[in-house]
């Protein structure tokens, strides 16, 4: 028996309990055949207010990023971005 | 140096504002905590022989109890006006059976309460905290909800968070007997909430993630910029709770005794509405 590894994605409930699905890998047309092709996976660190992208960059081991005119950061890993001065957010007294 | 409160409250909607004071009162100490600003506390043993063991709310000037786990069907009130001498004030047939769970809301003169022990909501409410009305069952599905908010004059139904069915939000304009669908999807990523009061910049929700988000009509929900704590369960468990213009999240934490507070750039946020 050949299974076919592209199968078509749906999902009859919205999760990702049952039915086909690709991890780290896509659907490619090749030579007019589909054909499942690896892809690294990646994971979502930090996200951030929609806008202009205006730049991603790193000041002493630490990240920032610009968007529409505004600089937020230091970026850290499963935050939502700080503001640029840091201070607004809930603080431990 | 952060504080660390001096009682664990596993159910931490038992501390109370009452008028600038926070208010705690302690079953398992019996006595009472207060504190003008969420960092120091001091306690005042309890008189008996009456003593709450559960669940209090604050209505018409007195710290109230009810219960009906001692003897199903049977509920006991009690009730305390400086919060530590306690009353008996009635033992009479119980509308429903109490439960932890329920969720009580303050509006104006009147205290309702709103029971998920069944598939949907069911509500009663009083006007002197002994007199009862009829259980009303509501079109609320039990498990649509985690949290009625008083804001604006209406009562908001705010989802679980943590579930990928139960993502609307409702309002009721009647004191909760009905409800209108605001959203089917309130757009805030599934994650549970830990909880949502009503503030100067509109309904406000905590998550597990320690986001916070806002909304000033129930429909559109915008997730503040805030700098996160560090820690991923520091704010688990705890509560909402305003006080003077602060907003505070208490008995959080994996040890239900952490307090944070919220400091944003644009001014106070936890003058309640």
């Amino acid at each position: 028996m050949r299974l076919t590894l592209c199968h078509p994605l749906e999902s009859r409930d919205g999760t990702l309990s049952a039915d086909s699905k690709m991890k780290n890998m896509v659907t490619e047309s090749v030579e007019g055949e589909l054909v499942a092709v690896k892809r690294p996976g990646i994971t979502s660190d930090v996200e951030l207010p929609p806008g202009l992208a205006q730049g991603l960059f790193s000041l002493n081991g630490l990240a920032y990023a610009i968007i529409d005119d505004a600089l937020f950061g230091p970026l850290t890993p499963g935050s939502g971005g700080g503001t640029s001065g840091g201070s607004e957010g809930w603080v431990q007294i | 140096m952060t504080t660390l409160l001096p009682f664990t409250s596993y159910y931490s909607k038992n501390v109370l504002r009452v008028g600038e004071t926070l208010l705690y009162p302690d079953a398992s100490q019996l006595k009472t905590w207060t504190s003008a600003d969420g960092v120091t506390w001091s306690s005042a043993n309890w008189v008996g022989p009456y003593y709450p063991i559960g669940q209090v709310a604050y209505f018409n000037g007195y710290v109230w109890w009810w219960d009906t786990e001692s003897e199903p069907g049977v509920l006991t009130t009690l009730k305390s006006a400086d919060f530590i001498n306690w009353a008996l004030e009635a033992n009479q047939e119980a509308p429903i059976d109490f439960i932890w769970s329920d969720m009580v809301v303050v509006q104006g003169g009147v205290l309702r309460r709103f029971n998920k022990a069944s598939t949907y909501v069911k509500t009663y409410s009083t006007t002197n905290g002994t007199a009862w009305s009829s259980v009303v069952d509501t079109s609320l599905l039990s498990a649509s909800v985690a949290r009625i908010v008083l804001y604006a004059g209406s009562l908001y139904a705010i989802p679980p968070g943590n579930s990928t069915v139960y993502k609307s939000v409702y309002r009721s304009d009647d004191g909760g007997l009905t409800w209108t669908q605001l959203t089917s999807n309130w757009g805030v990523p599934t994650v549970t909430l830990i909880d949502c009061i009503a503030t100067s910049e509109g309904l406000l929700a905590v998550f597990s993630d320690n986001e916070t988000w806002t909304s000033a009509d129930g429909i559109t929900w915008i997730k503040k910029n805030y700098t996160l704590p560090t820690g991923i369960n520091v704010m688990r468990n705890g509560a909402l709770i305003s006080l003077g213009s602060d907003l505070f999240m208490i008995c959080c934490g994996t040890s239900y005794r952490n307090i944070f507070k919220l400091v944003t750039n644009s001014g106070p946020v936890g003058v309640p509405l």
